[in-house]
């Protein structure tokens, strides 16, 4: 009982995180906010929601596998932004040395 | 509890349709990748949740496959674009 409430609790935080980074892609102004913005509450979205759903899972195989995703989706989205800021920057300054 | 769960996956389906309409309604391709990306995690938290609902851990492997590809678009992207060999 205890730990279905635990998990509600951090299933709607997770909820609210990626709300707010919706939000965020929505009205931020330029890309760099938006950037700034949605790389870090959607890693935090879907951190709270696996640690919520941590608490419901049958057997430990799952909780791993469920770690491994969300620590992929780090690595992933760490990527992710790396490359498109540094694309955006080329972009902006106007010159491209790797050409 | 599988209440609150079916729940919470209507609602992060909602988002993911508005972020869906966001990315079409961009022209850039920065702003356009960056709705993708929250697509995929998006995804993949759905993916999480209704494995938990339906006891199917096939659910999670494609979680894994999908965070894996949500990089690959834009490695693939911000090379085409900048004029490197595929």
């Amino acid at each position: 009982m205890i730990l279905d409430a635990l998990s509600v609790l951090l299933l709607v935080l997770g909820l609210f995180f990626f709300v707010s980074g919706l939000l965020g892609l929505w009205r931020f102004p330029d890309t760099f906010a938006r950037l700034h913005a949605l790389t870090k509450a959607d890693n935090l979205g879907l951190g709270l929601v696996m640690t919520g759903l941590l608490f419901q899972v049958p057997d430990v195989l799952w909780a791993i596998k469920f770690v491994l995703v969300w620590l992929l989706a780090l690595v992933a989205s760490a990527v992710n932004a790396h490359l498109i800021a540094v694309f955006l920057h080329r972009q902006q300054e106007g010159h491209d040395e790797s050409a | 509890m599988n209440t609150v769960l079916l729940a919470l996956v209507v609602v992060l389906a909602l988002v993911l349709l508005i972020s869906l309409l966001i990315m079409l309604a961009r022209t850039r391709l920065t702003d356009r990748l960056l709705a993708v990306q929250l697509l995929g995690t998006l995804g993949v938290a759905m993916l999480l949740v209704l494995a938990v609902v339906m006891q199917q851990r096939a659910f999670l492997d494609t979680a894994l496959v999908l965070v894996m590809l949500a990089v690959v678009v834009t490695a693939v992207f911000t090379h085409r674009q900048r004029g490197g060999k595929s």
